[in-house]
């Protein structure tokens, strides 16, 4: 069963995503993500019952270090990297 | 010129270091001019930091070349993206620090944040393959191979989340080599796909490659997945015997005749040197590209959220009414290929879609982990292509996504499993180059790379 993704799920996405779309864009999408999202349905296939899930290759969790003083790491703050800056606050845009 | 001849040359004083930042930099002007593999080249930076600067490092003044993903300190880092144009490096990596003073002579072109197997997706323009400049260079640590074939730098590092410095090494006819996930740092690396990254090197022969690694390898507490292990010196050829290689069972399609047939003399070279070979037929590999493209938009749409206008590159200097339409205002300077994993991984995750695409997907990615780890209990060694097609045209797979991700088919299964992967060149098809991919057990590359250098002289035979 092929699925074609519709307008309307492409600006769900899209929004969900903070993405504003063109008109073109819209109708690019629709057709190259429907033929991905058709390509990834194979896993359909494969049964994974009582499989776990697998996240890290490494099998390492809950990486700690000790509870003390020190610098995290050697970062500068460049001022030039925001649109302003006021001592030690980073300036945005009012959004009212 | 190899690496090993340029540090005898500079402790012989046959040159010195002013004199290879002369040379080099004078040819990075030209060679980008005909390929588009830098997004800077680094000269004012090179020459400050270099100053009054000693031999101090296994790599000391060697030109090298950085892919723009990976943050240097004194340097604009784009990650080949317009969204972080102008953006300036807080901090350098950990892999960077490593390599000491080298000469840092660009930072490489790539598909904007890795994702990308040719480096068309580039918001700085295509890089073209220097062998032949009407095809890809392989992606996306495109630049970084274009710059290390051209002979202007003699080692580059890029970034490999499923294939992105084997794959492009392979088209331009040099080793790349994708470590262990856990051997090098991933602290200063543009995030793609977390736990897929890796940082890899490309050279243009194996021990070059095994020198780079002696200098980058090692525990980061900078980065909690970073593991502690006793560490190696990979230039130290290991003598194995009674090797067991795998040969991955080709599928039935997608594979070209040309590649097909290159990989087929690979194998009787094996046989050749008294290797144990037998073929292995995977249950679960072929599900790999998908779960991949499941798995690693997914990470992408959690890594993308940083890019808000407000942290990091693009900054919209107007107001707005809500600060939804603020963050799609800055995010509009996504390149097309951005948006399209940013979209897909928001969508395998997103209610009613998460049990059916992400969640199955980790579970598959367990049962290709349990395979890899059956399999590599009865073989050393695993064999494959590196690409399923030799390097295509510019232009070809840009219209096409699915396409252009069918390219990574022998490449992403090393990532999903985090097993160390390499590419060493074949022989020349038609004028143009192919990979053959080795791949090994974790932690074992020290193995990898003698079993590497073995081949390498034979292949070139």
């Amino acid at each position: 069963m092929s699925i074609k993704l519709s307008k309307e799920e492409i600006l769900k996405i899209a929004n969900l995503s903070r993405l504003d779309l063109t008109d073109k864009e819209i109708d690019n999408f629709r057709d190259s993500i429907s033929e991905i999202i058709n390509y990834i349905s194979i896993i359909n296939e494969v049964d994974i019952a009582g499989i776990d899930n697998f996240f890290q290759v490494n099998d390492s969790s809950n990486i700690l270090r000790e509870d003390s003083e020190n610098k995290a790491t050697d970062f500068e703050l460049d001022p030039s990297n925001f649109i302003d800056t006021d001592e030690s606050y980073i300036k945005v845009k009012k959004v009212l | 010129m190899n690496i090993a001849e340029l540090k005898k040359n500079i402790k012989d004083k046959k040159i010195s270091p002013s004199e290879i930042l002369d040379i080099y930099f004078k040819k990075a002007y030209v060679v980008n001019k005909d390929t588009n593999c830098f997004i800077s080249i680094t000269e004012d930076y090179t020459r400050k930091r270099l100053q009054n600067s000693k031999i101090e490092s296994e790599l000391s003044f060697i030109p090298g070349v950085i892919k723009d993903n990976i943050n240097i300190k004194g340097t604009i880092t784009t990650a080949g993206s317009r969204i972080l144009e102008n953006y300036k490096s807080p901090y350098t990596a950990t892999v960077v620090e490593k390599l000491g003073n080298f000469s840092l002579i660009g930072k490489g072109n790539l598909d904007a944040f890795a994702f990308g197997s040719s480096t068309e997706n580039s918001g700085f323009g295509v890089t073209k393959n220097p062998l032949d400049t009407s095809k890809v260079p392989g992606g996306s640590s495109g630049g970084v191979a274009a710059a290390v074939v051209s002979g202007v730098s003699l080692f580059g590092i890029g970034t490999d989340t499923g294939g992105s410095v084997r794959q492009p090494a392979s088209f331009c006819g040099l080793v790349g080599l994708k470590p262990t996930y856990g051997l090098c740092s991933r602290f200063g690396l543009i995030a793609m796909g977390s736990s897929f990254d890796v940082p890899g090197i490309i050279a243009t022969n194996v021990s070059d490659t095994a020198l780079v690694l002696n200098s980058i390898a090692g525990f980061d507490k900078k980065d909690s997945t970073s593991i502690n292990i006793e560490k190696k010196d990979y230039t130290k050829l290991k003598d194995d015997s009674k090797l067991k290689v795998g040969i991955l069972k080709m599928p039935k399609d997608g594979v070209s005749t040309e590649i097909a047939k290159a990989f087929d003399d690979s194998v009787k070279l094996f046989s050749k040197l008294n290797i144990d070979l037998v073929e292995i037929d995977f249950k679960y590999i072929s599900y790999s590209l998908a779960i991949y493209y499941i798995l690693v938009p997914a990470e992408i749409s959690a890594n993308m959220s940083r890019y808000d206008g407000i942290r990091f590159g693009f900054h919209p200097d107007k107001n707005f009414e809500s600060i939804s339409d603020f963050y799609k205002d800055a995010r509009s300077k996504f390149e097309d290929e951005v948006k399209r994993r940013v979209m897909i991984g928001t969508y395998t995750l997103s209610q009613g879609y998460y049990d059916a695409y992400y969640n199955k997907a980790t579970q598959i990615r367990n049962l290709i982990k349990n395979e890899f780890k059956e399999v590599f209990k009865d073989i050393d060694f695993l064999i494959s292509p590196t690409t399923p097609t030799l390097p295509f045209n510019i232009g070809e797979k840009t219209k096409d996504p699915l396409s252009m991700y069918l390219s990574d088919l022998f490449t992403v299964p090393a990532n999903l499993v985090g097993y160390p992967a390499i590419s060493i060149p074949n022989k020349k098809i038609d004028n143009l180059y192919s990979g053959l991919q080795i791949m090994g057990r974790p932690f074992e590359e020290d193995r990898l790379l003698s079993l590497s250098y073995l081949i390498e002289n034979q292949l070139w035979k």
